[in-house]
């Protein structure tokens, strides 16, 4: 395969140029790009430009990433060793440290749409790990969930069924039976 | 709102002012799958807490397509149980701190107090239940949860039992095989031995369905030693056994039918004299005795439980590097993917689980952080790890046995 380059636009006008093996992360585009007709420019309806550059920036590191279900023609890429996915899942983690929460949100709806398999997992992760802690009643301000439990069903049910699910995790003294 | 100021929220996570920014940004845009797709990356205690967003919502985690998914996320990161005993004499009983140990990280899971000291520790982890206490009384406990069931006391003369856990598959019920044990003193050519043999072979069934426990048909008395393994369904163990209780072998006993038969003898040169340094365990399916050898190697007995003709595989591994660690290290078992596990048998700030592949010859380990000021650091605390932690569903789903159950 040639080195090819294509020119993705984002929803606000905003293009850009990279390698094919780089778009072909986008699911979205490497459906395209599978019937053989010669696209040089692809328009992304959904994605912003700021959004598309993160994205971009994702999948230019993660492009020797091994893909399973990877139906190219192209020679099987070498398994990374532990230490080099040691490296990418660092990077991923700094990548993910400078991004705020809204735009994390952002991206989670843009990998969904683009299908950037990667991306999609370590964005989900992201907000699995900011809401891990959280209480019910925060999460449902998050996600502007409402509440149509009755006092009832809530304590009497919920609550006292899993009542481990709701202990703190504190330190433990020195027992006492 | 400019960038920096939602730059800024993230940071005071805590603070409710940024949920209340957040909010106006419209979360909820989030299509559905890919909200389950966060919430399927959360640990069991948060989804259990999240039952409680709405009835929308449990329904969603109940749901069969839920938990099945789950399930399948939580096996591709196989983690091992590492469990911390810390003796307490003056109460004269035993806290067990659960953590779950992962590729890089350890997590607290539970802690919980067994009245019932037991010096002797051959616990059993089995399909996410594990058993605490000494023979005659036992603490059944989840360890994701820390919910303990405490049996009654087994019912006989003896005054110790050897128990063995096990989790038949086919009819979702967990079992304990209890052999009741006396003395006999035994004179052999002019010496005399004190043997350890079984009298009463009983079966403790666990769970909703309240079955008694009753006595099974094989009474020929045994010696059983070491632990046990359960392998689909049915229970392994090593056990002195014949007229003098001199020969060797492996106890089957199934589950499902409760059936109690002497398996295989072990080979004669299989080395005896030895065989407190060994640790039954499953090895690639199959029934293995396996334990370090001195010149930095792992040695595995393998009995082919499934095969005609009964035989016994040695081999041999030589571990290459890492000498230094291995002084304190011994085998608890193997991971799904067949790597031997090693870890020390006490607590100490640089507790490493090593795991081994016979295969690739490689080694790799992971460091057991304990963070938290938990006294048992300061004492010596004796360790176990148990391979085959899941994520315990099914609480979730609020069964009413949520103590037991780990349905697949």
């Amino acid at each position: 395969m040639s080195s090819n380059k294509i020119v993705l636009t984002s929803s606000d006008g905003e293009s850009f140029q990279v390698e094919e093996v780089v778009a072909r992360k986008l699911q979205i585009v490497k459906h395209l790009l599978e019937d053989d007709c010669v696209i040089n420019e692809i328009p992304l309806q959904n994605v912003t430009g700021n959004i598309l550059s993160i994205v971009l920036e994702y999948c230019k590191k993660h492009v020797d990433d091994v893909v399973d279900d990877d139906a190219s023609e192209e020679p099987k890429k070498k398994k990374p060793d532990d230490e080099a996915k040691q490296n990418l899942d660092a990077w991923d983690a700094e990548f993910m440290k400078n991004i705020d929460m809204e735009t994390i949100f952002k991206l989670i709806l843009a990998a969904n749409y683009l299908n950037v398999e990667g991306l999609l997992g370590l964005t989900c992760q992201t907000v699995a790990d900011y809401i891990k802690d959280k209480t019910p009643e925060e999460v449902r301000e998050l996600f502007n969930i409402e509440n149509d439990f009755t006092h009832e069903e809530e304590e009497e049910a919920i609550r006292k069924e899993n009542a481990w699910a709701f202990e703190a995790d504190t330190k433990h003294e020195d027992p006492k039976p | 709102m400019t960038t920096s100021q939602f730059k800024k929220s993230k940071l005071i996570e805590n603070n409710s002012q940024s949920l209340e920014i957040l909010k106006e940004k419209n979360f909820n845009d989030v299509p559905l799958d890919v909200a389950i797709e966060i919430f399927m990356r959360l640990p069991v205690k948060s989804v259990a807490r999240f039952l409680l967003l709405s009835k929308f919502w449990a329904e969603i985690i109940r749901s069969r397509h839920f938990i099945t998914s789950f399930q399948v996320r939580s096996s591709l990161q196989p983690r091992l149980l590492v469990v911390f005993i810390d003796l307490n004499k003056q109460w004269n009983c035993e806290d067990w701190y659960f953590f779950s140990l992962s590729s890089s990280t350890t997590s607290s899971l539970s802690r919980v107090t067994c009245p019932f000291p037991d010096y002797v520790h051959y616990s059993h982890y089995v399909n996410g239940l594990i058993s605490l206490g000494s023979g005659l009384e036992k603490v059944i406990t989840n360890p994701s949860t820390g919910k303990s069931t405490v049996l009654g006391r087994v019912q006989t003369n003896s005054k110790v039992a050897k128990c063995f856990l096990g989790y038949d598959p086919v009819n979702d019920e967990y079992k304990l095989l209890v052999l009741c044990m006396k003395e006999k003193m035994q004179r052999h050519d002019g010496r005399t031995r004190i043997l350890q043999l079984s009298s009463q072979h009983q079966v403790f069934p666990l769970g909703v369905k309240k079955k008694p426990w009753r006595m099974i048909d094989y009474t020929t008395p045994h010696g059983p030693v070491l632990n046990s393994v359960c392998i689909d369904g049915v229970l392994y163990y090593v056990a002195f056994t014949g007229e003098d209780l001199s020969q060797l072998s492996l106890m089957r006993f199934d589950l499902g039918s409760e059936k109690l038969d002497l398996f295989t003898s072990l080979p004669a040169d299989f080395p005896a004299a030895f065989l407190h340094g060994f640790t039954l365990m499953r090895y690639k399916g199959k029934v293995a005795l396996a334990t370090k050898t001195l010149f930095i190697g792992i040695e595995v007995w393998v009995l082919d439980q499934q095969a005609e003709i009964h035989g016994c595989l040695k081999k041999s591994f030589s571990i290459i590097g890492g000498k230094w660690l291995f002084c304190d290290l011994f085998i608890t078992g193997t991971t799904h993917t067949s790597e031997f596990i090693l870890a020390p048998r006490f607590y100490s700030n640089r507790f490493y689980v090593i795991y081994y592949n016979p295969d690739t010859e490689s080694l790799r380990k992971t460091k057991v952080e304990v963070h938290g000021g938990y006294d048992f650091k300061h004492r010596e605390t004796k360790a176990m790890v148990f391979s085959g932690l899941c994520r315990d569903c099914s609480v979730v789903v609020g069964d009413t046995v949520s103590c037991f159950g780990n349905k697949d």
